[in-house]
């Protein structure tokens, strides 16, 4: 009995102090932190979110995107997206101009954040040809500000507000902002992590190859190994930037790292807006409380000071933070819970939604299942050639269909290394030929890709009837088994080899 | 703990600046390391956008590198004379046509024939240089916002695919060829060596019909009937006359927007040049060009005659040959692929993107493209007949010449623009994902 009891009494010891330590996690979370670098974020996040747009409508990107295709590829689940007519199409990248301008003064911020939320994505949802790993960072971090009460500094709303304003933010708002942001590196490195990288060098030898004339650094693009050890930089770089900028004392030296890191990778690629989302994410590690202390710093400036002279005014002046003392107040417990568990929920897909490639086996630069929405951020350079091989009415001579019938350039380039695009346009000529009055209708595809340089091959079966097979997530057993070949080793890297085996 | 002197003490009691506890000594390398990032950045700028100053990091595009030499050597010593070497060729077609107009004029039947042979022959001449510089549509020949430098050029000497055989029926009728201003406005369907050709090849006098629908007002109002052989002749003629005499000054302007004007640009490198900020940037174009091959001459002009595609419907399909009038649709795909072959070997003296795949170490890709193109070239060559015969020969025949171009295509759609890194001009972005 007494044993009985004893071992209860742990159980309960144990579960108490499970209990225990999950409170205590919770309440850490609760823990009152200035918003001051929240703020910061915001501001910046919003002028991306505006400037992102107001770049798409200068450039008449909209037009060349979400008007001039004839067909638009669609998301496995999202097929009932249909894009708006032309005028609406470009007033929605106005509108999104106008909430970016919100979210960054902190007018009707949240509503804002969460109405760029939807229209950014039903934009990014029109087409799969459009989609960009920052793309869906971009929306994922506007879901995050559509929740966040990230106005409480800097904006217009606490400006205004007559009440003492309370400028602080429960932590677990600043490690949810981390946590997203550490997903997106350590990811990103993680798809790293394979011979084409690490062992040969490869995409980036064939990037540096084409990027010789780059004044000042260019010329150092065609040392032997150079590609090699940029490649190994960049893995050890995304894989481990997350814990640096976590460590208190290495936080700032990680953050120069990065702010060095993207603008080299801005400044080489054409990744658009990429590296300024990530430096401006990256901030969310620095120390909540660093835009005061840069006003502080600026203020006791000899530019502060003779701002301040020629003035008469304390411009710099940064307000008190005796409301950040105050305990972060909770809800009440049942939607506390329910907000909590739906997070976790959240951020556990964050986790697993990048994992589920390694499910499907072989290589997903190959077959791409898993690819989308998991990071894998310039990992491959791969080109393919496709024609459509049709058979119909009982006819037994093919006849073929260029992609470009259906596609523009910037459509058939990203079509032509994705199966499940390929698929996807197969079946529209399969329904195009029925409307017609063709019976019988078989598609089969001629799609040669090189992946990494190597050698040009089939990546898709020539000769499954693609109009029969189903899109879907099961393994896809239309698309060829990756033959692991090395990839293209360009001259800087042969040379490397070469000098290797002569020494 | 000694502190720098502008950290803040928070009620938390953390001593921060920037997010990090740091001692006083510290303080100095923290600053050195803001200014570092700000540094970096502005180094980058200057990594990508070159100085402001107007004196180039990087010098011209001839020094930076073998992509820079390629670029100018593609463009100086193939593009441009090609351009020259047309210009000759419409200033020949000019001349026989205006003697064309006159012989057809004065209505002597033996001298208006030698007459149309000879314009005929100026017509080929010209033409066969053109379709060679299909395959060059980068600087001002190129499509207006869509290719850098692009001055739309192209669409003016040679509209097609964009033909309307009925435009060109009305513009006779109403002779809106004689009125300067009204033919300059017309759509780039009315004008060009596509309108030239059936102007000067179209069966006479056997043919006097037209392309428009009877409700046309052409046929409604009676217009085109009411036309003799005569004058119908007479208004070809001089339509012809009109139109390679335009085709002629817009030649003539292509080769001036390329020289001195385009050239002086590919000169220049970074903030300097106002078409390509890199020579990359200029290979990005070039390639994007050699992607005629693929589009027009594979899938187009090979592909729907033979009945290879489904827009024909039938086994095969003559009339939607490129040349329906002078039947030359073989000989343009040989100058297509020669025009091609041009620009992938470079000059004699100079170089192109053979000699750059085979600099990246890709010798198994430029002699595999080379041999593809050198084998459709005597494939084609090898075909004794015109496109119309040798459909209705042996359309298997035609046919083998589309799989033919297409192994050249897909090396070029493949391990070509992958070696190289090329990429469709004027893209919005990436990730390369």
């Amino acid at each position: 009995m007494s044993t009985v009891v004893a071992v209860t009494d742990a159980t309960h010891r144990k579960s108490r102090l499970r209990l225990s330590r999950f409170e205590g996690l919770l309440r850490y979370g609760r823990t009152p932190v200035d918003g001051a670098s929240l703020a910061f974020f915001r501001i910046a996040f919003g002028l991306i979110l505006a400037f992102a747009p107001a770049r798409f409508l200068a450039n008449d990107w909209v037009t060349r995107f979400f008007v001039e295709p004839r067909f638009y590829f669609k998301y496995w689940g999202f097929a009932w997206i249909e894009v708006l007519s032309p005028n609406l199409m470009h007033a929605a990248f106005v509108l999104l101009v106008f909430l970016g301008l919100c979210v960054t003064l902190g007018l009707f911020y949240r509503l804002a954040a969460f109405v760029y939320l939807l229209v950014f994505t039903y934009v990014e949802l029109i087409d799969v040809t459009n989609y960009l790993n920052h793309y869906y960072l971009v929306s994922l971090l506007c879901f995050w500000l559509a929740i966040l009460p990230l106005n409480k500094v800097g904006s217009i709303e606490t400006y205004f507000a007559s009440q003492t304003r309370d400028t602080s933010l429960p932590r677990w708002a600043l490690l949810a902002l981390r946590f997203q942001v550490g997903i997106v590196y350590l990811n990103a490195g993680l798809a790293k992590f394979g011979p084409d990288w690490l062992i040969q060098g490869e995409p980036l030898s064939i990037w540096l190859a084409a990027r010789t004339e780059t004044p000042v650094i260019g010329r150092f693009f065609d040392e032997p190994g150079m590609a090699l050890a940029m490649s190994w930089g960049g893995f050890l770089f995304d894989t481990t930037i997350p814990f640096w900028l976590s460590i208190r004392r290495t936080r700032l030296w990680a953050f120069g790292a990065v702010v060095v890191f993207h603008s080299l990778t801005g400044a080489l690629f054409n990744i658009g807006l990429f590296p300024w989302i990530m430096v401006a994410s990256a901030s969310v590690f620095l120390g909540e409380r660093w835009p005061r202390q840069m006003g502080h710093w600026l203020q006791a400036s000899r530019l502060g000071r003779a701002w301040r002279a020629g003035k008469g005014r304390d411009h710099f002046r940064f307000e008190s933070t005796a409301a950040t003392s105050r305990a972060y107040r909770a809800r009440p417990a049942f939607w506390d819970s329910l907000a909590r568990s739906m997070l976790a929920l959240f951020a556990l897909a964050q986790i697993l939604i990048p994992l589920r490639s390694h499910l499907y086996g072989g290589n997903v630069l190959w077959h791409e299942q898993g690819m989308r929405w998991s990071w894998r951020v310039m990992v491959r350079e791969k080109n393919g050639s496709v024609m459509y091989r049709v058979l119909y009415d009982g006819s037994t001579r093919e006849r073929l269909i260029a992609p470009s019938r259906y596609l523009t350039a910037h459509q058939e380039r990203e079509m032509s290394g994705q199966p499940d695009l390929i698929l996807q346009l197969a079946h529209q000529i399969r329904d195009d030929l029925q409307d017609r009055g063709h019976r019988n209708v078989q598609v089969r595809v001629h799609a040669l890709v090189s992946l990494n340089g190597r050698p040009a091959r089939p990546m898709v079966d020539p000769q499954i009837d693609l109009s029969k097979v189903s899109d879907g997530l099961m393994p896809a057993t239309y698309v060829t088994p990756f033959a692991s070949s090395a990839p293209f080793a360009s001259s800087s890297l042969r040379s490397a080899i070469v000098r290797t085996h002569a020494i | 703990m000694k502190q720098m002197g502008l950290q803040t003490r928070d009620k938390t009691g953390a001593d921060e600046v920037l997010g990090v506890g740091v001692p006083a000594s510290a303080s100095s390398s923290g600053a050195a390391l803001l200014q570092a990032m700000v540094g970096a950045i502005t180094c980058m700028h200057l990594i990508a956008c070159s100085d402001s100053d107007g004196t180039s990091l990087s010098g011209a595009l001839s020094d930076t590198g073998i992509r820079g030499e390629a670029l100018l050597s593609i463009a100086s010593e193939v593009a441009l004379p090609t351009y020259e070497e047309f210009l000759e060729a419409a200033q020949d077609l000019e001349t026989s046509t205006a003697s064309l107009q006159q012989a057809v004029d004065a209505s002597t039947e033996e001298m208006a024939e030698a007459a149309r042979n000879e314009a005929q022959q100026a017509f080929l001449d010209a033409i066969a240089v053109w379709q060679r510089a299909e395959l060059m549509q980068f600087g001002p020949a190129g499509v207006m916002n869509l290719t850098p430098g692009g001055e739309d050029l192209r669409d003016e000497i040679y509209s097609w695919p964009l033909v309307n055989r009925c435009v060109v029926d009305q513009v006779l009728t109403e002779q809106s060829y004689a009125n300067t201003q009204l033919f300059s406005v017309l759509a780039i369907n009315a004008h060009g060596l596509d309108v030239v050709e059936y102007l000067l090849f179209v069966d006479e006098p056997e043919s006097s019909d037209n392309a428009c629908d009877s409700d046309d007002r052409i046929n409604r109002d009676g217009l085109w009937a009411a036309l003799s052989a005569a004058e119908l002749r007479l208004r070809r003629a001089s339509y012809a006359a009109v139109e390679a005499k335009r085709i002629r000054e817009y030649a003539e302007t292509l080769v001036e927007r390329w020289d001195p004007h385009f050239l002086d640009q590919l000169r220049l490198a970074g903030n300097q040049n106002r078409v390509y900020s890199t020579a990359q940037e200029g290979l990005n174009a070039i390639s994007d060009a050699l992607f005629y091959l693929d589009k027009e001459s594979k899938d187009m002009k090979l592909a729907d005659p033979s009945g290879i595609s489904t827009v024909c419907p039938g086994e095969i399909c003559p009339e939607l040959r490129e040349s329906d009038f002078a039947d030359q649709s073989l000989a343009h795909i040989e100058a297509n692929l020669q025009g091609f072959r041009n620009v992938f070997t470079g000059s004699e003296s100079g170089i192109g993107f053979e000699e750059l795949l085979q600099a990246e170490g890709s010798n198994d890709v430029a002699s595999a493209m080379l041999e593809a193109i050198d084998g459709a070239i005597a494939h084609v060559q090898g075909l004794e007949d015109s496109m119309l015969l040798e459909l209705q020969k042996d359309p298997d025949q035609v046919r083998l010449a589309h799989s033919m171009v297409q192994a050249v295509t897909d090396e070029l759609k493949t391990r070509f623009v992958t070696v190289l890194d090329l990429e469709i001009p004027n893209r919005a972005e990436g990730d390369n994902d």
